[in-house]
């Protein structure tokens, strides 16, 4: 069952493509991540999908009904502001009661679903309170609860983290996908953060410069990007101009490609290797080394490229100015507007012996 | 504009757009109006000259709240009237009220473009400010002082309200942002508490 459709939506501001021919489909109960750089379209989606813009051209459907030409409060959404949008002269309740009170609700009516909704967000006894009196994440609770409340089919959230320090964010994130699927309620959700769209969401959408580069769940994305824009975009990757200069890859055409620090074995000596394989392994010298927690990353020169990688704590330290060994496991090449994923040319050999 | 504009300037406009001369002119014979040399050129003349006082609190206010207010009341159905009245009315209170003190205290204090206007039909078109003028010219000094003096009198009592209205108007921002530095530091504190118990 789909629930919400975009059919070819375009959306200009003066020269500004920010939406240029948009299609997708989203399924009933699904939570949806548009992620994107900044400027790359995915709030001017969400607030065309809202009614807050109109698109020049395309068809915007929600729950099998036609929506381009009615108003954002016919169309059946809830609608979650950035900077919350809470209305600062209203108590919790009466901005929790507002979209019911617009809908002509009876009083008990009223009170019944903001308590019930009060409940949910853990804000039972808060209720008198006005929205300067409250925490950041509080805010953004009530805020969740006030575009709850009419019962909206849809409920779209315009970067629901990005006003929270790190530590509560990170708790509202698992709280806010916990209670969207225990509602049952379809939602889409912009950030610029991935590692919030891999968390959060069932599915990704991923948006640059107006387009929707590709489509798909979080793994998926992940093991295989279609583009170099996602490529480049997810993970920590590092750009290199011609990826057939390094050991293993030089039976292709030159062309760039994209190298993730997961692909890349550094090792201290080329003994510590699990398979040693010295034809195919490069060596380089170690640029820096950062503590990142449970690893250590470290940047190596290779023929040039500084190329980036992670060493786990436990095996032998390696200082700045040291020489390593780098083996590449894979490259994402680049193919015109697509990628493809190639593999270091021992590993094949390998796998044909055995 | 306005600001820019001699209020003389403004005057003889209205004079050109709605007296003899004017292509208007006819129709308002017609309906019976008459707005040059009546109360409602100087209504007009005087709205025209002070609304700048109104329009400079309000826009720098409107800006810096932004429309999402508005935007969540739209999506919750709110229809405009109700929007204005219930979202956009209570977060401008003060400036606008703090706007029409301005604004009074010019339009009480107006001479050029209502003397154009206003034809000084005495006890029909005339303000206190012309009054004063033609009391002056008649030679009438003690009355044009004493004119003048409920004049000062009417400033005073403006220049009151808008100190009161300033004040209260400043505090209640005051109060507004330290409880949100409040609630800031709250936010470290008690906001991971609060969702670990509320999920």
């Amino acid at each position: 069952m789909l629930e919400v459709q975009v059919k070819n939506i375009s959306k200009n501001f003066g020269n500004f493509k920010a939406s240029d021919n948009v299609s997708f489909d989203i399924e009933r109960g699904k939570l949806i991540g548009l992620l994107g750089p900044s400027g790359s379209g995915k709030t001017t989606i969400l607030r065309m999908i809202a009614g807050l813009e109109t698109p020049d051209s395309g068809e915007i459907f929600i729950g099998g009904k036609k929506v381009n030409d009615l108003p954002p409060g016919k169309r059946g959404i809830g609608f979650l502001f950035q900077s919350y949008a809470l209305f600062k002269h209203m108590t919790v309740f009466e901005n929790i009661a507002f979209g019911l009170k617009v809908q002509k609700k009876s009083d008990e009516e009223i009170k019944s679903r903001v308590e019930e909704l009060a409940e949910l967000i853990g804000l039972k006894n808060f209720t008198r309170r006005y929205p300067l009196q409250l925490s950041g994440g509080q805010r953004q609770r009530v805020a969740f609860a006030r575009a709850l409340a009419p019962n909206p089919e849809l409920l779209l959230l315009d970067e629901p983290f990005a006003a929270i320090d790190a530590k509560v964010r990170q708790e509202l994130r698992s709280w806010l996908k916990n209670t969207i699927h225990k509602l049952g309620i379809t939602a889409i959700f912009v950030t610029h953060d991935q590692d919030e769209a891999v968390e959060v969401a069932d599915e990704i959408i991923i948006t640059n410069h107006g387009r929707i580069e590709q489509a798909g769940v979080p793994v998926e994305i992940y093991q295989s990007p279609k583009t170099p824009f996602v490529a480049k975009f997810i993970g920590e990757s590092v750009q290199v101009p011609d990826y057939t200069i390094f050991k293993g890859f030089e039976n292709h055409t030159p062309c760039a490609g994209i190298l993730r620090p997961e692909f890349l074995e550094i090792a201290a000596s080329i003994d510590e290797m699990p398979q040693p394989m010295p034809l195919t392994t490069e060596k380089g010298i170690v640029k820096g080394t950062y503590f990142r927690g449970s690893t250590i990353q470290i940047d190596v020169e290779v023929k040039g490229q500084i190329l980036r990688g992670f060493r786990g704590l436990e095996k032998k330290q390696i200082n700045e100015g040291d020489a390593a060994f780098v083996f590449i496991h894979k490259i994402y090449g680049f193919d015109g507007d697509k990628t493809k994923i190639v593999e270091n040319s021992a590993k094949r050999q390998e796998s044909v012996v055995i | 504009m306005p600001f820019a504009i001699s209020p003389v300037v403004a005057g003889l406009f209205f004079i050109m757009l709605f007296g003899r001369m004017s292509p208007l002119y006819p129709i308002l014979q017609e309906n019976n109006l008459a707005v040059v040399f009546a109360v409602p050129g100087i209504i007009l003349a005087t709205v025209f000259v002070t609304f700048p006082f109104i329009t400079r609190e309000l826009v720098p206010v409107m800006e810096s709240q932004g429309r999402s207010e508005e935007e969540a009341a739209t999506t919750m159905g709110a229809s405009g009237w109700t929007i204005f009245r219930r979202v956009t009315l209570p977060n401008i209170k003060w400036a606008l009220g703090y706007g029409i003190i301005l604004c009074s205290a010019r339009a009480l204090g107006e001479f050029g473009a209502v003397s154009v206007v206003s034809g000084h039909i005495r006890g029909k078109t005339n303000t206190l400010p012309l009054h004063i003028e033609i009391l002056y010219n008649e030679y009438n000094f003690t009355a044009a002082f004493a004119v003048a003096s409920v004049l000062v009198f009417l400033a005073i009592i403006i220049l009151i309200l808008r100190n009161l209205v300033e004040h209260y108007g400043k505090e209640i921002e005051v109060e507004e942002m330290a409880a949100d530095e409040i609630s800031e530091t709250a936010n470290l504190k008690e906001g991971a508490a609060n969702v670990g118990s509320s999920s």
